[in-house]
């Protein structure tokens, strides 16, 4: 839920957007500004690289056995990861561009609807409750979250607009404009 | 010691984030929850009403102290 609502506020202009361009540029610099690769390689790409890679790779490991050892077949949720893995290689490849191309501040949005549509069905199911419609109950908890956060969304563009307005509204009426 | 408090802070970041009503409301719905479901009750609507109510709370204490 925190990454939905910081996600609202962004999109409702009541929080920055992030510069990916900037950040970017600045990671770039600190890159080059490493030092240069010694005779053993360069370290500051393997630490970068092996970072990456290890969390990522812990996480896909963890989806991996939580969902296969729920559903009674690890080597079925093995083969849908090793797919994933090839999947994102091939547009990582056939893409090759960087990562402050991809609309950030979108995808976060999309990601918090995720995070907390599965955590609502998740945490709903451990309590021992079934949902009505069983599984189907992740869409429609996706859509009716989707629904609201788009309102509250559109609510705070307008609460924003008209705190916007209001100073100009005020040194109008200090200059005898507004009367 | 600083490394402690980072340790110690980046768990309270993780679990409970920016807003401590939000991480105390999750809790409250949750035990609500189990506490209708041992009564029988198939109380699954429980959970997405709070988390509508509050993000609504923190939206809006958050637009009041913004500048």
């Amino acid at each position: 839920m925190p990454r939905l609502r910081k996600a609202i506020l962004r999109a409702g202009h009541y929080k920055a957007f992030r510069d990916e361009e900037a950040l970017y540029r600045k990671e770039l610099a600190d890159a080059r500004g490493a030092g240069r690769p010694s005779r053993i390689g360069d370290w500051y790409a393997f630490t970068l690289a092996f970072k990456a890679v290890f969390l990522e790779g812990l996480e896909v490991a963890f989806i991996v056995l939580t969902f296969g050892t729920s559903q009674g077949s690890i080597p079925l949720a093995a083969l849908g990861a090793g797919i994933a893995i090839l999947v994102v290689v091939a547009v990582g490849a056939l893409v090759h561009q960087p990562l402050s191309r991809v609309p950030e501040n979108t995808m976060k949005f999309a990601v918090g609807l995720m995070l907390a549509a599965f955590g609502i069905f998740w945490s709903v199911e451990g309590t021992g409750i079934a949902w009505p419609g069983a599984d189907v109950a992740f869409l429609y908890n996706l859509a009716f979250l989707t629904l609201i956060a788009f309102g509250m969304v559109a609510v705070l563009r307008r609460l924003h607009g008209r705190r916007e307005e209001r100073p100009a509204t005020t040194s109008a009426n200090i200059a005898g404009i507004g009367e | 010691m600083s490394s402690i408090m980072n340790f110690l802070r980046f768990w309270y970041n993780f679990i409970v984030g920016d807003d401590r009503i939000i991480a105390a409301g999750v809790v409250l719905a949750l035990v609500v929850s189990a506490v209708l479901a041992r009564r029988d009750l198939n109380a699954w609507w429980v959970m997405p009403v709070a988390v509508v109510v509050l993000l609504a709370v923190s939206l809006w204490r958050e637009t009041r102290t913004a500048h």
